[in-house]
This record gives C-alpha cells, structure tokens and sequence, in this order.
C-alpha cells in the first residue's frame, strides 16, 4: 500500500475523488448498499492509514484530515463519511491505545482494515458521554452484551469501538471504550439501512453478545478520549464532509454555467441570479473557515502535546459544537438554496450531471448526526460559566 | 442523615436527590458521599450550579467553581452556608 511521505495525501483523495469516488456514488445511492470500489481504492492509495504516524510517513494533522474529508464528499458524501468515521476510530487507538489494541493498526496499514464506532446506544440516543449497558465480568474476562441501534459499514469493518459502562454498580458517566473484533463473533446485524440519504454509509442495527480478554478495555476514562480525541476528530471530520458535499454540488453548479450548452445561460445577466449565486459562496467560505481555525486550534494543542486539560476548556468545546452546529445547517441550506437556482430539470430530477438531488438526501442527515438539539442544550449551558474557570469542577486529580 | 434547624442541608439534598436521579436509580446519599461517584458529570454540575443560585438568591464566585466544593453535600453546604452568611 503506498505511504505518503512524498506525495500530498490530499492530491491522492483529489484523485480517488475523481476518479472512483464520482464513478459509482449514484449507484450507491440506487442500490443502497456499500461503497466497495470507493472504499478499496482508498486503501489502494493508502488513505485508510491517516492518523497512524509511521504509515503516513510524517506528521499528520487535523487541517490536512478535513481537507481530505471535503474532497471526498464532493463526490460521494458516504463515502467521505466511512472515511472520516474509520479515521477517528483510528486516531483513537493512536493516541490513547495500549499495546494490546496496537495490532489493529497494523491490521490497518496490511489489509485497510476498518474500524467502526459504537456510541448510540438505545434508551440513551446520541449521548455520547453516557453508556447503560455494563462490562460484566466473567472468570478472567469479561462480556460485553450492548444493544447498538445504528452502526456504520457495520458489515464490513473488522474492529468496533464500543463505548460501555465500566461495570454493572458504577454510574452510567462511568463509561469505558472497548476494542471488538469481528473474529470474535457474537455479533448479529438486526436490521437493514433504508435511509432517506448517506445511504452508502449502510449504518444497521447490531446488537454485541461477547466475552473478550480484558485487555480489550481501554485504560483511560472514555470521557478522556473523547474530550481529547474523538470529539474533536467527529465534528470537524463530519463538519468538513457535510461543507464537502455541499461545496462539490456548487463546484458543479458553477461549472456548468458558463458552458455554450447550458440552456439558462440568459440567468448570467440577472443580477438576483449573481447575487443568490454569491451568497452560497458567502456560506461556503463560513463553512470553509469555521472547521479549518477550529481544525488549526487542535493541531496546535496536538503539536504541542498539551494536556487534557486544555482540551476541557469550556470555550474551545462551545466552538467545536458550534462548528457542528453551523456547518450541519448551512451546508444543507447550500444545497437547499441550490435546488431554487437549479430549478426543476437540473435540481429535483435524479441522476443529473450536478447530483444535487442526491447531495440534499444526503445533507438533510447532518442536523440529526448527533443531534443539533443535544449540542445546544450543552452550550446553552456552557456558555453561562465560560470563562468562570467552572472547568475546574470536573478535572479529576488524575489528570481529567 | 441529620437535619439542621434552617432546613439548608435537606434543600441541597432535595435538589442533589434530583439531580443526580437518586430516586429513580434507587440510591441516597449521605452528608460525606462522593459527587463524583453518583454520577456528577459536567453538565449536572452547572444544571446543579445554577440550582443553588436560585434557591438560596445567591451567586457563586468564581474562586468557589472548584472540584473541593462540588465534592460532597458537606462542601456544597459550607460553601453556601458562607454565601448566606456574606449576605447577610
Ligand atoms: C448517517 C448516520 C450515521 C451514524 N453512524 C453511527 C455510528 O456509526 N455509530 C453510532 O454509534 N451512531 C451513529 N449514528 C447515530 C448518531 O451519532 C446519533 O447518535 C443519532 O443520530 C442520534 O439519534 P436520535 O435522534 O435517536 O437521538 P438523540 O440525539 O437522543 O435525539 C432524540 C431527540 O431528542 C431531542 N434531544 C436530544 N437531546 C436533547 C437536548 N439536550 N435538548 C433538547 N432536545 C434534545 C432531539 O431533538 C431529538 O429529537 C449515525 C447517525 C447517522 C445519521
């Protein structure tokens, strides 16, 4: 598999993206099912190893993770998702993974494996900071039986991280990530994905009935992790796939305008036509510049090896949310707005040359992918005791 | 769990008691148990945070917003005990 460490990862997703990734994306939609060819030639450019250090052949870091992600979703907004998905789990294991969970990155740069994530659980939805089902100790091991509701490319990955409660009498804050191979079965997919868009993602039912080495629980709190890892690697990787998809629709839109064949060329001398057409861009270039500073303040923490600490600040947390929360709204607002200018032929109908319809589908997601409400609630919150050093009530001695 | 003329401890009960869904998880707590243990996360400390202020009319400094006050029902009570009494 081909390392980066001389050629720009993001030139490599341009490629993919062109190449495969607009290939097949309408068929994936119309099937409803996986993006195999997507996914392997991923793997053949060796992109499914972003986040590992040595495979990358150099530092990675989060501007370099979205911009790879928008490229993505320009053609194919599942496809860009599984890949920014399968990275955080990745990124996970880098940072916060014990020699036993090591072997899955290897797994990772031989086979392009895929790691899939278990947070939602039912009874709780999206509350990612929660879990109910417990860890049950069983002789030396333990089992972990979890209902999941929705699991992306649950099918074809072949590690899962599972978020659990640490056991049966602790509280349900008390949550650990646990490492689940499809090797050691137990697993039963439920139910199918019938989805009105990011229909490739194939995100089914599971339901998990295992007993695993102990090992396979990760040390760390979960809420360490997640602060200091997968939420920052979520949003902005969702943030920047949902801005990518919106951002190829447009490319596209545009692109055809000036064209001798376009038949509403005579739209070009309508000043409401240029002046609806600029204000898309206006919201695209907030998307652009939300994740890539959101994305720049965490590689600086990264760089710097800052502590978990920093990233418990109340105001970098309400601007990761708020990041989420923006770019899920005008992303789909993008596109909505770009059904008006496209007009009936070209926006409604499916399987045009611009996939616009397709693209909303997909979009209208983003809000509910972990929900907007749920991000609200919290800095509403947040917000009356930013600044207050009110961060200093949930740092644990041990660090946070 | 001893009571106190003022009724200030069983109101930081009451509100830790909903809260924290003691009820619901079939659990109580007693003068020294630990927050933590029963579940106080971030979120439930400011929603906690703000129930105080509006039961007993007072505002929280920030030099009070620490781990050590939000450790046990006896710290929350000294710290408003302290409020109360700065008030007047
Ligand atoms: C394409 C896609 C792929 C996904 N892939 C995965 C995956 O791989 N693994 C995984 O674990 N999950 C996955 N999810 C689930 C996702 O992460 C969320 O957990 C899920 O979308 C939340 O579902 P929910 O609406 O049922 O639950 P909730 O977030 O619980 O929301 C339920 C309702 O409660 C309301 N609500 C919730 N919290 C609040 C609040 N604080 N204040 C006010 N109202 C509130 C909301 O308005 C909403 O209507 C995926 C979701 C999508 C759309």
């Amino acid at each position: 598999m081909g390392a980066f460490s001389e050629i720009d990862p993001i030139q490599l997703a341009v490629t993919a993206s062109r190449q495969t990734l607009r290939a097949w994306a309408s068929d994936v939609d119309a099937r409803n099912r996986f993006p195999h060819e997507s996914i392997e030639a991923l793997r053949q450019l060796g992109l499914l190893t972003y986040f590992i250090p040595r495979a990358s052949g150099g530092p990675t870091d989060f501007v370099t993770y979205c911009s790879i992600a928008a490229v993505l979703a320009e053609e194919c907004l599942s496809t860009a998702l599984i890949w920014a998905m399968h990275c955080q789990q990745v990124a996970i294991l880098v940072d916060h993974g014990g020699p036993e969970h090591k072997h899955v990155l290897d797994e990772v740069e031989r086979t392009g494996a895929l790691v899939a994530s278990v947070t939602t659980e039912a009874g709780k939805g999206g509350d990612l900071l929660t879990a109910r089902a417990p860890l049950l100790p069983e002789d030396d091991r333990v089992r972990v039986r979890r209902v999941a509701p929705i699991v992306s490319y649950a099918e074809h990955a072949a590690f899962f991280l599972l978020t659990m409660r640490s056991a049966e009498d602790q509280h349900e804050h008390d949550v650990r990530l646990v490492l689940v191979a499809r090797e050691d079965a137990g697993m039963t997919v439920t139910g199918d994905w019938n989805a009105m868009g990011a229909r490739g993602t194939q995100s089914v039912p599971v339901t998990f009935d295992l007993v695993v080495d102990n090992n396979r629980v990760f040390k760390k709190p979960f809420r360490q992790i997640a602060v200091q890892t997968l939420i920052p690697a979520a949003h902005l990787g969702w943030s920047a796939v949902w801005y990518g998809a919106a951002r190829g629709a447009f490319r596209r839109f545009v692109r055809q305008l000036r064209q001798p064949e376009n038949k509403s060329r005579a739209q070009l001398q309508s000043d409401l036509f240029l002046s609806r057409l600029a204000d898309l861009r206006v919201s695209l270039d907030l998307m652009d510049s939300m994740i890539t500073q959101a994305a720049a303040r965490i590689d600086s923490l990264r760089h710097s090896n800052a502590d978990v600490a920093s990233y418990e600040n109340i105001t970098l947390n309400i601007s990761l949310n708020n990041v989420k929360i923006a770019v899920s709204r005008l992303a789909f607002e993008v596109v909505d707005r770009l059904v008006e200018l496209c007009g009936l032929a070209q926006g409604y109908m499916k399987n045009t040359a611009l996939d616009v319809e397709r693209v909303f589908r997909d979009l209208r997601s983003a809000t509910l992918m972990y929900h907007n409400d749920r991000l609200l609630g919290v800095n509403g919150k947040l917000i009356l005791v930013e600044n207050s050093g009110a961060e200093a009530i949930w740092r644990r001695p041990d660090g946070l | 769990m001893t009571s106190t003329s003022d009724g200030i401890r069983e109101q930081i009960f009451a509100l830790l008691r909903n809260r924290l869904r003691l009820r619901q998880r079939q659990q109580d707590l007693t003068i020294n148990s630990s927050l933590e243990a029963l579940g106080l996360d971030s979120m439930t400390a400011i929603e906690l945070l703000l129930d105080l202020e509006r039961t007993f009319g007072i505002l929280l400094p920030d030099v009070l917003l620490t781990a050590e006050t939000f450790r046990t029902p006896a710290t929350l009570e000294v710290a408003v005990r302290s409020l109360l009494e700065a008030k007047g």
